[in-house]
């Protein structure tokens, strides 16, 4: 699915985040977006996943006016920062949490639903920590549950807010392939969002990078 | 004792003082009270605990307690989210006023509640013509216990839902969970331990409250009569091993109702640290 | 959301507040529905009924004998309950965060245990203990000295009900504060008292003061275990609470809620200052 944002502005208080940003991702393609710190990366992101409401400006998914369009209904998975994975729940909970949410009609069966979170759990190679809970595991194994949880309801489009900024996890850098190799396979789209540009070590790069400017 | 030798100093001074003071001032008084509900011999026991004016009393104490707690955990509820989550004119003030039942005597409370809500009160007054009694009845035991407990579970909940990330609410939404859902399935149970806490700290405050309920109760033996009220009565009447049995009884239910909330916060929390 | 001056995006634990929406605004109105009914009205009917029957009837109230030697005695209780309750706070708070030792966690049961117990239980336990047929109350019978009944008691009970007032306050903060700071100055030759007095008081001196606050309150107003111990003798060992039920049992409306207004006002003043602070603690310790 394509995306295309067209002069994006937002403001929060006297500081002007985005000013007249306007990108656009063709369906399938991986984009880093670049930038020192405070420039707008996170804020364009959330604006995408529609956790944020623009000042100005539209977003466009497959060519469809998206900006107004609730963030239940995007179909967007969304990795935070710091994983946001539910404290209370057990990995495998976690992980099932989009598909159990899902309106009664739209739910699959228990068993698929088991299936299908254990398949994920394998992808990222974790499935032996199905029964624990989040406070158990190490960071980069909480970035890989939160990214399962986020492949789990099959987004269109997937986004990851500073995916790497663990780097000291050397867990985390493990994932980084991993991440690269199902989203391709999946044919998502795949924000990274650098804090620092030229981090990473070449085997998730981008197809293309998009440097933003501190304003 | 690990080390002989330790860095800082005062461990002797502090120990001491805290133990001569917790033992004089708390234990030895309560050990006093378990050694002569000891002496109570089981026939005695059983005449005291058949007497069916304080069984009434019981029943009542627990009844309006658990209503009390019940709705002290939807009111703390609901206060502990709007002050936690909104913005709004007023806020610091009802913020600061919801600790006034823990500073304002009971005596007061208990007083000035059965005034406002007596049939020519003020709110008594708007409530009559609907037919709604509170005070002298058991609507006003559970209105004063539930006013002298409401801080705990505010108290408990306030940091909790302040501590909770607004991304634990984002993920969700991006995962397609509807308000409903992300309020029963992500926020509610974190927020269970703290509120089954503050929940049973108010249930053992309301079981013992004295001072307000005994102003609003009206105290008819039979129906409006609490347990610490009958303590009360039977020390009046020097009746000291009967006091000591029943106070040894409402004694042992608060702890087991703290014990038990201990226990379940451990379960709650299996995965601390390992 | 939030960017710190320099416009970098800042993580916030606490969860900012938000402007309500729609159904926000509904929680809000019932929220402070109950707040008026609960906890302002009260306050507002406190000081009408105390001046119900205009000025004079107050300050006779207020003026009466029995009334002064109440306030007197309840201020008298607060003078002693206090300092103890302060001294021992602090050494249980010292001693809990500062060591480990065998028998903590028994330690902390026990500090917690007048929570558990019902006011008029504790008025129980010492008059068991003091009393006539006690093992203290005969001892101390024989040489002259009475505790039931007088104003050793009552003090002895306040004692009771508010020792883990200031622990309480000061537990939490020495724990996440930590004793890095006190073994810096340990290390840079600090004796016992200079340590306490010049790193160790200045950090929770707001929470110590706070502590201080809530004790106040807690004994001033004591009813319950204070109603068992006192005898309520007029004059002589009515405290400022008890006055409020002697009052009302006379059918003296105003005297009641004269009295009342006076504990009221302590309490008020209790909210303000602990508001206060909250604010002085917030701004002191580094987030």
């Amino acid at each position: 699915m394509s995306i295309e944002v067209k002069n994006i502005e937002k403001q929060f208080g006297q500081f002007k985040a985005l000013d007249n940003v306007s990108l656009s991702f063709p369906t399938g393609e991986l984009v880093a977006l670049l930038g020192p710190s405070g420039c707008g990366k996170t804020t364009l992101l959330r604006i995408i996943a529609g956790l944020e409401n623009p000042d100005g400006g539209v977003v466009h998914f497959h060519g469809e006016d998206a900006t107004h369009v609730h963030v239940r209904q995007r179909q967007v998975g969304f990795v935070f920062q710091h994983y946001a994975l539910f404290r209370h729940m057990t990995v495998f909970d976690n992980v099932a949490f989009g598909l159990t949410v899902r309106p009664r009609g739209k739910r699959p069966g228990k068993k698929e639903i088991a299936e299908r979170v254990h398949e994920l759990l394998r992808l990222v190679q974790l499935d032996w920590l199905a029964d624990r809970y989040p406070d158990q595991l190490s960071g980069g194994q909480r970035q890989r549950i939160a990214l399962a949880r986020a492949l789990a309801v099959e987004p269109k489009v997937l986004l990851l807010d500073e995916p790497f900024w663990c780097t000291r996890c050397q867990s985390a850098q493990r994932s980084a392939p991993l991440v690269a190799s199902s989203s391709r396979r999946a044919a998502y789209h795949f924000n990274f969002c650098y804090s620092r540009p030229g981090r990473g070590d070449g085997s998730c790069r981008p197809d293309r990078g998009v440097e933003q400017r501190q304003n | 004792m690990k080390r002989s030798h330790r860095v800082l100093p005062g461990f002797r001074l502090s120990l001491g003082l805290s133990v001569l003071y917790l033992s004089l001032i708390v234990l030895l008084p309560a050990t006093m009270l378990v050694w002569q509900a000891g002496q109570v011999s089981w026939p005695e026991l059983v005449f005291y605990f058949t007497d069916p004016r304080l069984l009434a009393s019981i029943r009542v104490t627990f009844f309006a307690a658990a209503c009390a707690a019940l709705c002290n955990a939807l009111l703390g509820l609901l206060l502990a989210w709007i002050l936690a989550r909104y913005d709004f004119p007023g806020r610091k003030l009802a913020d600061t006023l919801i600790d006034l039942p823990f500073a304002l005597p009971t005596a007061v409370a208990g007083l000035t509640l059965s005034t406002l809500f007596a049939q020519n009160g003020w709110i008594g007054k708007l409530l009559a013509p609907l037919g709604i009694e509170v005070s002298f009845t058991i609507t006003g035991i559970i209105l004063a216990m539930t006013f002298t407990s409401l801080p705990f579970v505010v108290r408990s909940l306030q940091p909790v839902i302040e501590d909770l990330s607004p991304e634990y609410e984002e993920a969700a939404e991006c995962l397609g969970a509807t308000r409903t859902q992300i309020f029963f399935r992500v926020i509610l149970p974190t927020l269970i331990p703290a509120l089954s806490m503050g929940t049973a700290l108010a249930l053992v405050r309301s079981l013992g409250e004295f001072g307000a309920v005994i102003f609003i109760a009206g105290n008819k033996p039979f129906a409006t009569e609490v347990v610490s009220l009958m303590i009360y009565t039977y020390i009046g009447e020097y009746a000291y091993e009967a006091a000591a049995a029943v106070a040894f009884f409402l004694l042992s239910v608060s702890l087991l109702i703290l014990l038990i909330v201990q226990l379940l916060q451990w379960r709650f929390r299996p995965r601390a640290n390992t | 959301m939030a960017f710190s001056p320099e416009g970098e995006y800042v993580r916030q634990t606490r969860s900012p507040l938000r402007r309500p929406t729609a159904a926000g605004w509904l929680l809000i109105g019932c929220g402070l529905f109950f707040v008026l009914m609960l906890l302002v009205l009260p306050l507002v009917l406190i000081v009408s009924a105390a001046f119900a029957s205009g000025w004079r009837l107050f300050t006779d109230n207020l003026l009466d004998a029995d009334m002064l030697a109440a306030i007197r005695l309840t201020i008298w209780v607060a003078l002693l309950t206090v300092p103890m309750n302060l001294i021992f706070g602090t050494a249980i708070a010292w001693c809990v965060t500062r060591f480990s030792f065998p028998g903590k966690k028994l330690l902390l049961a026990f500090l917690d245990t007048p929570y558990a117990i019902s006011p008029v239980v504790a008025g129980l336990c010492y008059l068991l203990l003091y009393g006539n047929q006690g093992w203290l109350g005969g001892w101390l019978d024989e040489r002259g000295i009475q505790v039931m009944f007088a104003w050793p008691g009552i003090v002895l009970v306040t004692m009771f009900v508010t020792s883990p007032y200031v622990a309480r306050e000061l537990i939490p903060l020495m724990q996440a504060q930590g004793s890095q700071e006190e073994e810096a100055g340990v290390l840079l030759g600090a004796n016992a008292w200079t340590l306490f007095r010049r790193i160790t008081l200045p950090n929770i001196q707001w929470a110590l003061l706070y502590g201080t606050v809530l004790t106040t309150a807690r004994a001033v107003g004591e009813f319950g275990s204070v109603a068992v111990v006192s005898g309520s003798i007029r004059g002589q060992t009515n405290t400022l609470s008890l006055q409020v039920q002697l009052l009302q049992q006379d059918y003296n409306s105003v005297g009641a809620f004269t009295a009342s207004l006076l504990l009221a006002c302590i309490a008020l003043l209790t909210l303000f200052l602990k508001t206060l602070l909250e604010y002085r603690q917030a701004k002191n310790s580094p987030p």
